[in-house]
């Protein structure tokens, strides 16, 4: 038996036993299946521009102190595009996560936190495009807002 | 075989875009595996690693119709599912400094030694936890089924493309040197830090 095959045949062994000690969960299939649901070709999409968690220098920034005194963001994100601005800061508490958004370019009223396989959840915007949404679970998620020309605009999918 | 398993994967984006749900299925059985593996190799913990792989799905499909490369999809969610992957590590390193260490516990080994088969599996499965991290982290991508493109492993590890290969060989050379060290799990793990070297020199 040449080296190749060797090889070949030690990383076939090590490919089995991986697929008996770490197999794919079978939720994790069914949520790459069911991806396809969220297509949506009608609507615009804000790309996310900056994260605090992310390490590409292009989306990067420093986190900054915001909110009551002593407190420090956990995870600041920044969405554009379609004429809408998302600042989207991520707060852990005690149960699940504490969302506070600012949006520009967006009627007033009400957006949608979407979050795939789990339960849509509206949130209510005041009249300076401030929303806040508590106990938010973990996972997948997006905004969906109506902008004020008019057009039904959704940010890039993030995992919070 | 399923014929949309033998199409390319320019070719299965095609058909994705064109609403062809068997084709979104195909692809992700070609590619769920792999991102998968590069979420274990990076070591997230179960939760963390299927929510990487799921984002990085969304991602493609809110991407769908705008992905410049189709021929290289592969790719692309590889290096996304490690962006994913990174920031999630951050998250979590973050979370452990505020509320201590309780949520560290390391859960990216599962050595579940009741469903290997063999003691002949358990003992290559023990070998390849005591190799160092970076061998760890290739060969755990390198076991995705089906097996990955080496262009979607370099993507996934940010990696040269050349170095692979050369990596894999040394890599394994350094497993087998632990699997004649000895059947003990601790001798193998002392072996394999004490004899860092030792697969260079072929």
């Amino acid at each position: 038996m040449n080296r190749d095959e060797d090889d070949d045949t030690l990383l076939a062994r090590l490919r089995t036993i991986a697929d008996h000690t770490d197999a794919v969960p079978d939720a994790v299939v069914a949520a790459a299946r069911a991806a396809i649901e969220t297509r949506d070709l009608d609507s615009e999409l804000a790309a996310l521009i900056a994260d605090s968690a992310a390490t590409t220098p292009a989306q990067t920034f420093e986190a900054v102190r915001s909110g009551p005194p002593g407190t420090v963001a956990e995870r600041l994100l920044s969405f554009e595009g379609a004429g809408v601005q998302v600042e989207l800061e991520v707060v852990r508490s005690g149960d699940g996560l504490t969302l506070m958004g600012q949006l520009i370019g967006v009627e007033p009223g009400e957006c949608v936190i979407e979050r795939a396989g789990g339960r849509d959840e509206a949130v209510h915007l005041d009249e300076l495009g401030r929303f806040l949404a508590e106990g938010v679970p973990a996972g997948p998620a997006r905004l969906r807002c109506r902008s004020t020309t008019g057009r039904t605009v959704v940010t890039a999918w993030v995992s919070l | 075989m399923d014929p949309l398993h033998q199409l390319d994967s320019a070719e299965l984006v095609e058909r994705v875009r064109a609403h062809d749900q068997a084709a979104w299925v195909a692809l992700t059985e070609r590619y769920t595996g792999l991102l998968w593996s590069v979420a274990r190799s990076m070591r997230l913990n179960e939760e963390d690693a299927a929510d990487a792989v799921q984002t990085t799905w969304l991602r493609l499909v809110e991407q769908l119709d705008t992905l410049r490369e189709p021929d290289r999809v592969g790719s692309w969610l590889a290096t996304t599912v490690r962006r994913e992957c990174l920031a999630a590590l951050r998250r979590r390193t973050r979370l452990a400094t505020m509320d201590g260490w309780e949520d560290m516990a390391d859960s990216a080994e599962p050595l579940d030694e009741a469903l290997l088969r063999a003691e002949r599996d358990a003992a290559l499965w023990r070998a390849f936890h005591a190799l160092p991290e970076n061998c760890r982290t290739l060969l755990r991508v390198l076991m995705a089924d089906p097996p990955p493109k080496y262009a979607e492993v370099a993507a996934a590890l940010d990696m040269p493309i050349g170095s692979i290969g050369p990596t894999r060989r040394r890599c394994l050379d350094a497993l087998r040197g632990i699997l004649l060290s000895g059947p003990e799990p601790s001798d193998a793990r002392s072996a394999g830090t004490n004899r860092g070297g030792h697969d260079e020199s072929r």
